[in-house]
């Protein structure tokens, strides 16, 4: 007897599922599910429904007596058949895509609760490694996929929300004198929003988007509302955080200098602890303070307090048949480990959006808005907080400074040592920083179908923002008659401020075919025109004196502040095809094709054609009757070319006002009393400059056995990049320092693969699902231009970032010893090795190997998952490691116990040339000078080998049981762990790895100058939707 | 759209500028080197001062241990900052015939390789400059460089007097303010600097110095540069002031007994315009022996010792009245029988009075018979010249330091012996006692900069700092 069936289909997390496939079977009869995953449909009793929605099980339900049937479908095993946004914002099958794309879901996104997209995504893509320079709030992370491709500009991938390019720029200072970092542009996006991220990682399928998309692009869809379904979703995390890695100290010698125990000593070279109550510190007003002279033990970490962080989430979403709409509001707000609240952030987010169904027009917006406010505690040499703290001796205990108002021996005129450091506490609470900026940015589309296989659309998309940054630092004078009057520890103050405008506009335009030939063919194409314009200008000022205390202006001082001012246009146009061929569901070829004009060229190169063509099989498809065996096997092999631009104003040569650098420290600057000048910039001109071109293959597979308990994504791919564009350091005899140059060529070759296995799968009971992700990339910088033996890429005067012909990119270079003709360690009068006149290379600042460790367990509603991080070798450079063994508190400080010591087989040079055997030994007097000697410049060089147990998830998720009677349609509550454990190599006793100072780009593969430390965190987040 | 696409030229600079703006910037290079980074260094060389134990800024310079990266930013200034913006001066002058501001290009270009020769021997000449031409260029020796900037200087005179056109750069010009007179002075003072440099040496040239001896035109004004302001003002003052004084707190530099004893000892009143007094009451004159800071442990201020007297709008001395002076006293001494020397002598010690704004009458007082420094005429030509040079090396602290060690090298006057066999009082250096070298050597050049040799292919670094520059070869 027929009657109605009606029901719900649903996700496994319950959300409905709209468009799925409901049939009687046996029969002709279906339907589909509406917006609101609800169906209903005629059918008999006894007969069964099949419900099928791509990347879902299908499942199979005998009708009742009841005339409700819901469902809930599951994710087909590792989604092998999901859909996935491809360029251009186009919805394919995973199964047509030739080339790597991963995509990650809302759940996986969200499931640790993290306040950036990037962080969110950390480990659960192949071949791609997110950095992040420091966990300090609000702080850049970085995305590198499949290695860095490019030696100058940018190597971060293009980020797409809802079709339209958003701004990734970064805000941080790598000064070496206060370092500082207020995030990049991707950071104002809200994860909470985000339906899903597809990364596009070759060239084959990011060429449409142009020469931004050289190193990959991250697609975002952003969550939409659903019709005649009213949700209301409330997430809210807290997490707290603390001090994760604080190098490792020397526990036998004291304060003091050359063996000496002198009271006013920035170091721990003074005499062996005696454990004897002894005085120390300054006299003030005839008296001074008594401490025995003994190992403080956690020191630096008792100077840190616990970090807070908040997110709250909340979004509302509906609609009607026709038109859908969502409106999201998200709070995050953190203060880190420092004391106080100079090290926190927050941002607001407030999204709108909605789509809408007239007649044969689609509509479609979207409109964020984005606040962010955050201050940051500066890192690096002189008076900055970690450099103050890292030269307090072992014995002293840094919580006995913090009043520094009340306690005259902790004033900055009395505080215990003259030679270039403060009180820590004086610095975190008189100097600071301030950031603040407002965005908005937003898409509008509209397609017109023209008829059942053409339609036409237009995408607008605008993104805007202002930001102000406030750095200033207190004066520091010490006062006449006090013990540190007159010493290196002499600050005037001073105050900096810049205020920058960011805009872009993008429009695309769209004519879309999709024709099917016949049953097995069928052909999609896309036309395409784009044109981008981004402007900003930024002005800045700067004064190096403060007048009054306590209040930071450029109008508080004498001085004149330096005020600069810069403007930067550039546009680009693009034409565009991108063509896909599909056979019977088991073949597929695409083919994209691009050509873009460039402002930033010379005119006669600022054309460039590329494009690419990828092909998929799914041999499944081909062979339905291996998969009893092999449940899914898809083979994909792509090739593309994409060409790169540069920055604005790098081709033709410049005259600047004049600007002469004195000693590093300061300069002369024009105009000066009276006068001005203007000289000759020193950036050669370059009116042959060619655009980069990256060309990319790439070969991979999907393939998952036993009803898809094991599935393998494996990819090989080769990419190189020609005429590299690089700001080419140019030795200054030849009039300039630098030119904006093709220099040569850089090879990636790497693999990525993801092995998932479901160990133990039973939907009601227990679940193991274990994940390895893993990836190697080799980057060579396979040419170099003849003229050149290498380049320099960055780091410090002494110890550098370079290039080297057939090299792996990015090697470390440093002071070496010299040695005579028969490779005897040469050492100077004191019996401390000489430094070579010539640096050699230390090594790879490239990682051997990255590998991920996923596991899953569940058992009902309660769910446990880890995930460890391990990158395997490289080196970086560590200003830790070098400050720490200069004030002799480093636990490697102790060699031979600090006795007199002849450098094994060590020889003088009493002439130029003239070598004799060396019979002077370090003594006491002179062990400090050995730790700090050039010569063994390499020991400041670590293996930036780690393992992290990166996060740690438990959750709980209520029974529709015990949820039926409340208001919740769904509510969970996890406890959230991120960094817990740190293992690093024996050569590292002194950092978390994984910071850095110099960005997130190539140039912070260098190292850390003195970073803040990174943090652990614990926390718990709670959702609820109703 | 090719229109909508033509926006890559840079709004943030001028498209063209008058030649006579570059000038300056050039003038400001040397000026800002030769002030700033080689007082510093030359300072120490000469043992005017020494590095205060209580710090440590420049203790790689106090202990003879100054790296391949030591010289990187003055390396860069002179080459990237003075000598490119020479080169548009002198390209564009040509253009424009103005022989006056190509000739006074051509004398700062000169004096510019010519600092770069003598401190760091063969350095890229003949092709350098080139920009992408030649990004590499090599090096040539110093024994051809010399001759050819001379020629140079020649050529621009000869061009000068053919057609003689006043530089048009005015005020601009900060050195002399475009008085061509007072710039030929300075080519022949250049010139004669350059041949006596080279008197130990197989190029050394007394018929040209006769020549310009008989032509006798030399410096009568300080060729200085100032544009510094009065207030402490960072990036506007004097150079020296505005590193060591100001920005890294004054308390690295103080002085070395070398030169205060030697002050002391001949109750020269240059002590108090060379040195400001310590911070002790009364406030006294006390320095240490270069490099002995082993002695002086604990944490003894800077402000104990007498440090630099350089103010805030100090100018920077390129050459003086003095040093001229005192050019001329060695060559009539060397080529002319030395008749004549002592006047010289005598005048060298009181401009160099007058330049440290002291008067005639004490300077007389010290060179009249039977003062300390009385010229005494020698047969004997070395004993003649230790006189000359040791009130040279006297006159050019903080004027010139590193003219100083230049003259000290070639000449090895006053000489520097070891620790505890020094007369302060007749001019000695001593061996800094905190040297790591060993065998008792002393530093005589600089490494060539790290960016240099990493840049430069066809440049080769040295062994070290104790390989003599071509005309140390007495």
């Amino acid at each position: 007897q027929e009657k109605t069936i009606s029901g719900t289909v649903s996700d496994p997390s319950g959300l409905p599922l709209p468009g799925a496939t409901v049939l009687v079977k046996g029969t002709k009869s279906g339907t589909s599910t509406d917006f609101d995953g609800k169906y209903s449909i005629k059918a008999n009793q006894g007969a069964t429904l099949v419900f099928s929605f791509v990347g879902y099980t299908t499942k199979e339900a005998r009708i009742g007596s009841s005339s409700s049937i819901n469902v809930q479908l599951s994710e087909d095993a590792e989604a092998l058949e999901e859909v996935v946004v491809t360029a251009l914002g186009i919805k394919r099958e995973k199964a047509s895509i030739g080339s790597a794309i991963t995509t990650v879901n809302s759940d996986q996104l969200n499931e640790g609760s993290q306040t950036t997209m990037a962080d969110a995504i950390k480990g659960k893509v192949a071949g791609v490694v997110i950095s992040n320079s420091s966990t300090d709030p609000g702080a850049s992370s970085g995305v590198i996929i499949r290695g860095f491709s490019s030696l100058g500009g940018n190597n971060q991938p293009l980020y797409i929300v809802d079709g339209i390019p958003i701004n990734d720029g970064s805000r941080f200072s790598s000064s070496l004198d206060g370092a500082y970092d207020f995030g990049r542009g991707s950071g104002d996006i809200n994860p909470e929003n985000i339906e899903s991220i597809s990364v596009l990682k070759g060239a084959s399928s990011t060429a449409l988007y142009g020469s931004r998309a050289a190193n990959g692009v991250i697609l975002i869809t952003t969550k939409k509302g659903k019709s005649s379904k009213l949700d209301i979703d409330v997430s809210t995390t807290m997490i707290f955080s603390d001090l994760l890695r604080a190098p490792n100290y020397q526990t036998e010698f004291g304060q003091g200098w050359d063996g000496q125990h002198y009271l006013g000593e920035n170091g721990s070279w003074g005499p062996r602890f005696d454990n004897t109550v002894q005085v120390w510190g300054n006299v003030v007003n005839n008296s001074q303070k008594l401490k025995p002279y003994s190992f403080q033990k956690d020191q630096l970490r008792n100077f840190f307090d616990v970090g807070e962080s908040y997110v709250t989430n909340v979004a509302i979403s509906g609609g009607s048949d026709n038109t859908t709409g969502r409106i999201s509001v998200n709070n995050s707000t953190s203060d880190g480990i420092y004391p106080t609240k100079s090290d926190s952030y927050e941002r607001n987010t407030l999204t709108l959006s909605f789509n809408s169904k007239l007649d044969f027009l689609t509509f479609g917006g979207s409109l964020n808005y984005v606040n962010t406010s955050g201050s940051a505690v500066a890192s690096g040499q002189g008076l900055s907080v970690i450099n103050n703290l890292m030269q307090i001796p072992t014995d002293i205990d840094i919580t006995e400074f913090k009043d520094y108002k009340n306690d005259p021996f902790n004033s900055i005129s009395n505080y215990y040592t003259p030679y270039g450091v403060t009180n820590p506490y004086f610095t975190l609470n008189e100097d600071g920083s301030g950031y603040l900026k407002e965005r908005v940015y937003g898409a509008f589309d509209v397609t017109a179908e023209i008829n059942s296989w053409s339609s036409i659309g237009y995408r607008f998309g605008i993104d805007s923002y202002t930001d102000n940054t406030k750095v200033w630092q207190a004066i520091v004078k010490p006062l006449p008659g006090t013990p540190n009057f007159g010493s290196s520890t002499l600050d005037e103050g001073s105050y900096f401020e810049r205020t920058s405008i960011f805009k872009q506009f993008n429009h695309d335009l769209f004519y879309n075919l999709s024709i099917e030939a016949n049953e097995k063919f069928m052909i999609e194409s896309t036309f395409g025109f784009n044109y981008n314009d981004r402007f900003d200008t930024s002005i800045s000022s700067s004064v190096s004196s403060q007048d009054i205390p306590d209040y930071f202006a450029l109008t508080n001082s004498t001085n004149t502040p330096i005020t600069s001012s810069v403007i930067n246009k550039r546009r680009l146009y693009g034409v565009f095809n991108s063509t896909t061929l599909s056979y019977n569901d088991m073949l597929y070829i695409t083919a994209n094709i691009r050509n873009d004009w460039y402002s930033t060229l010379p005119v006669e190169n600022r054309s460039v054609l590329y494009g690419g063509v990828n092909g998929s099989w799914v041999a499944t498809n081909t062979f339905p009757e291996i998969k009893d065996v092999i449940s899914y096997a898809k083979l994909r092999v792509g090739y593309g070319e994409t060409g790169v631009d540069t920055d604005p104003y790098q081709v033709n040569p410049v005259i600047i006002l004049g600007n002469v650098d004195n000693q590093g420290f300061r300069s002369l600057a024009f105009p000066a009393n009276g006068t001005n000048a203007y000289e000759i910039g020193n950036r050669a001109a370059n009116p042959d400059l060619k655009p980069e071109r990256r060309k990319e293959f790439e070969i991979g597979t999907e393939l998952s056995f036993l009803k898809n308990r094991i599935s393998i994504d494996f990819t090989y791919y080769d990419a190189k990049v020609e005429n590299q564009i690089l700001s080419l350091p140019l030795a200054a005899s030849s009039g300039y320092t630098s030119q904006t140059a093709n220099i040569g060529v850089i090879s990636n070759k790497g693999i990525e693969a993801l092995l998932k296995l479901g160990i133990f799968n039973n939907p009601d009971g227990f679940n193991w699902d274990t994940t390895l992700n893993f990836s190697t990339n080799d980057a060579i910088l396979e040419e170099l231009d003849d003229r050149l033996d290498q380049v320099s890429l960055g780091g410090l005067s002494t110890t550098s970032l370079v290039a080297r012909e057939g090299e792996p990119l990015a090697l470390i270079e440093g002071s070496v010893p010299k040695r005579d003709d028969n490779g005897n360690i040469v050492v100077d009068a004191n019996g401390i090795p000489v430094a070579s006149s010539e640096k050699e290379v230390y090594g790879d600042t490239q990682y051997d190997y990255t590998l991920g460790i996923s596991n899953e367990f569940s058992y009902k509603n309660l769910s446990f998952a880890f995930t460890f991080d391990i990158r395997q070798g490289g080196l970086m450079f560590s200003r830790t490691a070098d400050i720490t063994r200069f004030t002799g508190n480093s636990i490697t400080t102790t060699l031979n116990d600090r006795q007199p010591y002849i450098i094994p087989g060590s020889v003088q040079e009493v002439s130029p040339g003239v070598y004799q055997t060396n019979t002077t030994a370090i003594d006491t007097e002179h062990w400090d000078d050995y730790y700090r000697a050039d010569a063994i410049a390499r020991e400041n060089v670590i293996d930036k080998s780690f393992v992290k147990l990166r996060e740690v998830i438990l959750s709980y998720r209520f029974s529709k049981k015990i949820i039926g009677k409340t208001p919740f349609e769904d509510l969970s509550i996890s406890l959230i762990g991120r960094n817990l454990l740190l293992f690093t190599p024996e050569s590292n006793q002194f950092i978390d790895p994984e910071v850095s100072t110099f960005g997130t780009d190539l140039s912070s593969q260098f190292g850390e100058f003195s970073a803040n430390p990174s943090t652990k965190s614990l926390g718990v987040t709670l959702k609820a939707r109703f | 759209c090719e229109e909508d696409l033509n926006i890559n030229t840079d709004p943030n600079t001028p498209i063209g500028v008058d030649k006579s703006f570059v000038l300056t910037a050039a003038q400001a290079s040397i000026a800002t080197t030769m002030g700033g980074n080689l007082t510093n260094l030359g300072g120490f060389l000469a043992q005017y001062h020494t590095q205060a134990p209580s710090a440590s800024q420049y203790l790689d310079i106090d202990t003879y241990n100054m790296n391949a990266d030591f010289a990187n930013r003055m390396w860069t200034e002179l080459y990237a900052g003075a000598l490119n913006d020479l080169k548009y001066v002198k390209q564009v002058s040509e253009d424009e015939g103005d022989t006056g501001s190509y000739l006074i290009a051509t004398l700062l270009e000169a004096y510019t390789f010519q600092v770069l020769t003598d401190l760091f021997g063969s350095v890229p000449y003949s092709e350098a400059l080139l920009s992408q031409e030649n990004i590499s260029p090599a090096p040539d020796a110093g024994e051809e460089i010399y001759p050819a900037l001379i020629s140079s200087i020649d050529n621009a005179l000869t061009n000068y007097d053919n057609s003689p056109v006043d530089s048009s750069v005015g005020s601009q010009d900060v050195i002399y303010n475009a008085n061509m007179s007072d710039w030929i002075k300075f080519a022949n003072t250049l010139k004669l600097k350059m041949y006596l440099r080279m008197a130990y040496t197989t190029l050394a040239n007394p018929t040209a110095v006769n020549a310009l001896l008989a032509e006798n035109n030399f410096l009568e004004s300080d060729a200085t540069f100032s544009v510094y302001s009065e207030n402490i003002e960072e990036d506007k003052n004097n150079p020296f002031y505005d590193v060591q004084i100001a920005h890294l707190g004054d308390v690295n530099n103080i002085a070395s007994s070398s030169l205060l004893q030697f002050y002391t000892d001949n109750s020269d009143p240059r002590i108090d315009a060379v040195y400001r007094k310590n911070t002790a009451t009364p406030s006294v004159h006390r320095a240490i022996d270069q490099g002995d800071r082993g002695a002086y442990t604990g944490s003894i201020l800077a402000t104990a010792f007498s440090r630099p007297n350089i103010k805030t709008n100090t100018p920077v001395y390129l050459m003086t009245v003095s040093e001229s002076n005192f050019l001329q006293a060695e060559a009539l001494i060397r080529y002319a029988g030395g008749a004549g020397a002592g006047a010289k002598y005598n005048a060298g010690v009181l401009n160099s009075f007058l330049t440290y704004g002291l008067t005639a009458a004490e300077a007389n007082a010290l060179t009249n018979t039977g003062g300390a420094y009385e010229y005494v005429p020698s047969a004997t030509v070395e004993t003649a010249i230790r006189q000359v040079m040791v009130q040279k090396w006297a006159s050019l602290a903080y004027i010139n330091n590193m003219e100083a060690f230049f003259e000290l090298t070639r000449t090895k006057y006053p000489e520097i012996v070891a620790f505890g066999t020094q007369n302060y009082s007749i001019g000695n250096l001593i061996i800094s006692k905190s040297s790591v070298l060993a065998g008792g050597q002393t530093p005589k050049t600089l490494l060539y900069p790290d960016d240099e040799v990493d840049r430069n292919i066809n440049l080769t670094q040295k062994g070290s700092l104790t390989e003599k520059i071509w005309w140390d070869q007495k």
